[in-house]
């Protein structure tokens, strides 16, 4: 098998993670329900696992990591804890529908108002167009670090200039970027960064989170126990315990605990500089193929290694089908819940193949892909 | 077991607790986490304790690493 859909789930993880996960399993109590043996083992390890991802995501001082299930958690977390009822919202078309429905249901219920920065002709945005969208009452702006459709990226640091010189909440979408594109949380401006632990950082399904300041005001997602201030009507005020209600998951953290430590040890530059070999062979070897039409801004200094594609006016469905069946290579078709992204780019209808990449994938996996896309488009 | 005068640190947070365990560690500093005492505050949670004669080493290392949300207190346990 040919495993090529690395940007819903990193399927290959580092060797040692599974490992790790059933260690967590036999050795770990409940984080924060007691100081016996495991209990202490389960907290060691959440606490290595935040420095992990302080270092990788270069955290600075009073700021932390709150753990939780995936990045849509943590997205919802932010959406509906921080951004205020009643004001302006700016996003992009390039959202995901873990930001999408959240900001629709506080449309709904919470009478926020939203405007969407447009794509150019590759799927880029512009801060010029925030600077135009931007209102009196505008509080927020969200967007992601990286498309899941195109793998372009966003220019993070100007976006987060005009949110620091407007007072804008900033919140993040880094499901795609994380362990794909250098992320530095205190630098670029951003109050909120959700991220997940199943994709570019390979770690289990079911790790998760938000980067934060700790003075950001966050309400919680979930309510619940947390170990400490049982007595207590609210959930502790102190971050990120807040937002850490209820059982963590340390069996995956602990798996997530390892993958973090191999990136950091092999350095995340070397694991960007793999991929995008990889995905400089899968482009040079598809550009030439008539009748494949390629989305995106390949030649972005940074994006990551994710390129998706249609030929002619197939199917998008059909082509991943015949890829899995008859070539057993793996990708996804369709709209990858991305609807806004596939209007600007005007696939709404017929979606498009989506190939990522990923660490563990291999020249010869390229080449095979490569052959089997010539293959169905001739 | 024979009583004696202990310093505990308790602390606001959960994650604050093993971050200050993480930094006693590193500066060598002995203790351990203990239960959070009934007598300090009830509705569980997690201290350190160590000996009493600590609390300067105990309190620069947790200003280190930015600690405000602790409380120190001396128990006969």
């Amino acid at each position: 098998m040919i495993y090529l859909d690395n940007s819903a789930t990193t399927m290959l993880k580092p060797v040692g993670v599974a490992e790790a996960v059933a260690n967590a399993i036999n050795e770990s109590g409940s984080y924060a329900r007691g100081a016996y043996t495991s209990a202490i083992w389960a907290g060691r390890t959440l606490h290595e696992a935040r420095k992990e991802i302080a270092k990788l995501f270069n955290l600075g001082d009073n700021q932390t990591v709150a753990f939780c299930a995936n990045a849509t958690t943590a997205l919802n977390t932010a959406i509906l804890g921080a951004i205020e009822p009643g004001s302006h919202v700016i996003t992009s078309v390039l959202e995901h529908n873990a930001v999408l429905r959240p900001l629709y249901r506080m449309q709904q219920t919470a009478g926020i108002s939203i405007d969407f920065l447009p794509a150019d002709d590759i799927g880029n945005i512009h801060v010029e167009h925030a600077k135009r969208l931007l209102r009196r009452d505008t509080k927020a702006l969200i967007l992601t670090h990286a498309s899941n459709v195109t793998g372009n990226s966003v220019d993070i640091a100007a976006f987060g200039k005009f949110a620091r010189e407007n007072e804008l909440l900033f919140i993040v979408d880094a499901a795609q970027s994380a362990g794909s594109i250098p992320i530095d949380f205190d630098s670029m401006n951003a109050d909120i960064l959700c991220f997940t632990g199943h994709k570019y950082l390979m770690g289990p399904q079911g790790t998760g989170g938000l980067c934060m300041k700790k003075s950001t005001r966050i309400d919680p997602l979930i309510y619940g126990g947390t170990g400490v201030d049982s007595f207590n009507h609210d959930q502790p005020i102190n971050y990120p315990d807040r937002l850490e209600a209820g059982t963590q998951n340390i069996h995956s953290i602990a798996g997530l605990l390892f993958a973090l430590k191999f990136i950091n040890e092999t350095g995340l530059e070397n694991i960007i500089a793999r991929k995008m070999a990889l995905f400089t062979q899968l482009y040079m070897g598809l550009q030439t193929i008539d009748n494949i039409t390629i989305y995106g801004d390949i030649y972005q200094k940074e994006r990551t290694s994710t390129l998706s594609i249609n030929i002619g006016d197939m199917d998008s469905a059909m082509v991943s089908d015949i890829l899995s069946t008859e070539y057993d290579i793996c990708t996804r078709s369709g709209a990858h819940c991305a609807p806004k992204m596939h209007e600007a780019l005007g696939t709404e209808r017929q979606g498009a193949v989506r190939l990522s990449i990923s660490y563990f994938n291999t020249e010869r996996n390229i080449e095979e892909t490569i052959n089997a896309l010539s293959a169905i488009a001739f | 077991m024979k009583e004696e005068l202990s310093l505990v640190i308790a602390f606001d947070a959960t994650s604050d607790a093993f971050a200050a365990e993480d930094v006693f560690r590193q500066n060598g500093l002995s203790g351990r986490l203990i239960p959070l005492p009934e007598s300090i505050s009830a509705g569980c949670g997690l201290a350190w304790r160590a000996e009493s004669n600590l609390e300067k080493e105990l309190t620069d290392a947790l200003k280190s690493i930015d600690i405000t949300s602790a409380h120190i207190y001396y128990l006969i346990l």
